[in-house]
């Protein structure tokens, strides 16, 4: 009797054991990823990250996983600090043994993050980090598939050299992204168009009043006011600069640098202040997208019922990078993973993504991410239905002006 | 004279923030660490009610003053009451003890936000629609919500004066401000005035947070900054003193202004501590305070 029961409960873990791990050769290998969910950091930033992160792993995982074991990501909270991103970012490499990691959001954060992944050799695929600086370490072991300042800078650059205007007041935020895009898009304007008189000012990205900033303007309203700031402190002084009827208006043409219009609660937070806003959008539904782009898209209408943002996108890109470099290299070692992200040239959600080896502003990037500026003509448009106003190969309709 | 204006309105936000603040301290002479706290939560209350519901923006303003008073009488009965409760005399209290409890509280609530509403912040919408506008004197162009809801504080901020100073209520909680185990012996229940106290000044923040949810939105850090200059109001004004913080409150909201117009934007809020390190140096009791000596 008692010797059935032994043998039933080994038969049962025996059972246990197998299933859990059908179909995979040894123990899972584990990705570190670091985004915000806490203030002050972009919560919502870091929530679209991490749902185009899961996805990624789901489909890798449904094609039989990566070097035949199961995929896992660990998340830590980098709160958008950095001194809490570089002990998230620690703690993934010396704690739980992570083999690469992809992640980020907030340039300030990923400087510190950078740091780490450096000096312990570790691959990390930046999810949502632009600031230039960032690149210009060139560590080998820092890759980016998110977008960075100085391509945002061209675009913008290259929007209001189009418009033909005089003056032009960008609005950053005090960070490394926010100060580092309004120096780009100054440096570049003035090359391109140095008849345009271009001058920035750095706002409190904590702040939740930007009266005085405004009424600056107000004095002498320029031609344009671009804002270069992350929610929530990016929609509050939208519809601040809308109330005190600074911009838009019929002279002054509102430009956001940050790609607020892609987020989902952009209409829950902007209102009235977004009619006739201009935006750099790095994903528009009308923009064109690879097979695996509409799998990713379709995927996460059916999970969540939204259209997937950008940083969906971004989030999405930069492990599917990472693991096909592991399947290239054969290997997790970090020495392999690097020399095959570097050489690989991957199909991801938006087009060939590949790495520029060329040191500076652009190294280990993928350059041509693409982009559209694109104009809200009603309150609560989808960006689906926003026209496209530039660059004029996409261009759906013109420019419109309260 | 833009910026004078601005600066007033923004006087009136807070020193509807600062004198809960202070009232609280006058009474419990308790640091509510938790009050930026109770301004998030009325936001939120704010915008769901208006956006859910899609009841009138004023009326919900009621019921924003009616749930930051029950808030506010379950957290005092909860967590203050426990504290001061065996105490006839202040001096006796732990004060370490009211300041952990109260930060715990506020970390608990931003979390517990963060999990109700997640991430994404909301705007409420205004007591008039946000498309609206007016211009003041052919000077400046404001939303015709934000003049609304400075009258809407303002009238309030008058009320609450006039009640806490010379209401027979208002007596009774000067009287526990001054001295708890004197009012005590004179038959004031001093435990209920407490509570009254707190549920005020929680309703006090709530409708703040619910005026400013159509300019500021609701999230769940937004109470932080707001509670900050607070702190340094009520510390400007003189601690417990509700004249000395609403004047407190309309100075630094004037000081701020002129000092980020004239001076540089990117110092604003280092203008209100450079006037707290002043005071604190030549005037440590504040506009209002009293010198005082505790042994």
């Amino acid at each position: 009797m008692k010797r059935r029961a032994c043998a039933t409960i080994l038969l049962l873990m025996g059972g246990w054991v197998f299933w859990s791990g059908v179909g995979y050769a040894a123990g899972p290998i584990v990705i570190g990823s670091v985004e915000p969910f806490s203030p002050p950091g972009s919560i919502a930033q870091g929530s679209e990250a991490v749902a185009g992160i899961k996805l990624a792993v789901e489909m890798i995982n449904e094609k039989g996983g990566l070097l035949g074991r199961k995929v896992e990501v660990k998340f830590e909270d980098s709160m958008g600090i950095p001194e809490k991103g570089r002990a998230a970012t620690e703690k993934l490499i010396v704690k739980e043994k992570v083999s690469l990691i992809v992640g980020g959001n907030h340039s300030s954060v990923c400087m510190a993050m950078s740091e780490v992944a450096h000096s312990y050799k570790v691959p990390f695929v930046n999810v949502n980090c632009w600031a230039d600086a960032i690149r210009e370490k060139g560590y080998e072991e820092w890759f980016n598939t998110s977008v960075n300042n100085s391509r945002i800078s061209v675009g913008g650059a290259e929007f209001v050299k189009s418009l033909g205007v005089k003056r032009v007041v960008a609005l950053a935020e005090n960070t490394d992204f926010g100060i580092g895009l309004a120096r780009g898009f100054q440096k570049y304007l003035k090359t391109i168009a140095p008849e345009i008189q271009c001058k920035y000012t750095v706002l409190d990205r904590e702040a939740k009043d930007f009266t005085p900033a405004i009424l600056e303007l107000k004095k002498d309203p320029p031609d344009v006011v671009v804002t270069i700031m992350d929610p929530p402190a990016g929609y509050i002084i939208i519809n601040q600069l809308y109330e005190y009827g600074v911009a838009p208006t019929s002279k002054t043409l509102l430009l956001d640098l940050d790609a607020l219009a892609e987020l989902p609660d952009f209409w829950d937070n902007i209102k009235q202040a977004g009619k006739y806003l201009t935006g750099i959008a790095l994903f528009h539904p009308s923009m064109k997208l690879t097979d695996l782009g509409k799998e990713v898209r379709k995927r996460h209408r059916q999970k969540t019922g939204r259209e997937a943002s950008r940083v969906v996108f971004q989030g999405f890109d930069a492990i599917w990078l990472a693991a096909k470099a592991v399947e290239k290299a054969g290997s997790l070692e970090p020495d392999a993973v690097i020399k095959a992200m570097r050489e690989i040239k991957v199909e991801g959600t938006r087009g060939t993504i590949s790495m520029n080896l060329e040191k500076g502003p652009f190294f280990q990037q993928w350059v041509e991410v693409p982009y559209s500026i694109i104009q809200f003509t009603e309150v609560q448009q989808p960006l689906a239905k926003a026209p496209i106003v530039f660059p004029p190969e996409q261009k759906t309709a013109e420019l419109v002006r309260p | 004279m833009d910026v004078l204006i601005t600066g007033i309105i923004m006087g009136t936000f807070y020193a509807l923030l600062a004198l809960g603040l202070s009232l609280i301290f006058g009474c419990l002479k308790v640091v509510n660490f938790a009050h930026g706290e109770f301004f998030m939560i009325g936001a939120y209350v704010y915008a769901l009610i208006a956006l859910k519901v899609g009841m009138n923006p004023f009326l919900v303003l009621i019921w924003v003053v009616a749930f930051g008073l029950i808030i506010g009488l379950i957290v005092e009965r909860l967590l203050m009451r426990p504290l001061y409760q065996k105490y006839t005399e202040w001096g006796a209290m732990r004060d370490e003890y009211a300041i952990i409890v109260t930060f715990g509280l506020s970390l608990f609530l931003i979390n517990l936000a963060n999990q109700i509403f997640g991430p994404y912040p909301i705007s409420g919408p205004g007591l008039m629609p946000m498309k609206e506008r007016v211009l003041l004197g052919n000077i400046l162009m404001m939303s015709s919500h934000r003049l609304i809801a400075f009258c809407v504080g303002a009238g309030v901020l008058i009320v609450a004066f006039v009640l806490v100073r010379y209401s027979p209520w208002g007596k009774i909680i000067q009287a526990v401000s001054q001295n708890r185990f004197g009012a005590s012996i004179a038959g004031i229940n001093s435990t209920k005035v407490s509570s009254i106290v707190f549920a005020l000044s929680s309703a006090l923040a709530g409708l703040a947070g619910a005026l400013l949810c159509p300019i500021f939105s609701a999230e769940p850090f937004v109470g932080a900054l707001p509670a900050v200059k607070s702190f340094v109001i009520v510390v400007l004004g003189g601690m417990g003193s509700v004249p000395g913080s609403i004047l407190g409150a309309y100075l630094l909201g004037v000081l701020e202004q002129f000092g980020a117009v004239y001076i540089s934007y990117t110092y604003r809020d280092t203008f209100g501590f450079v006037i707290l390190i002043l005071f604190l140096v030549f005037r440590p009791q504040g506009l209002f305070g009293e010198k005082a000596r505790e042994v």
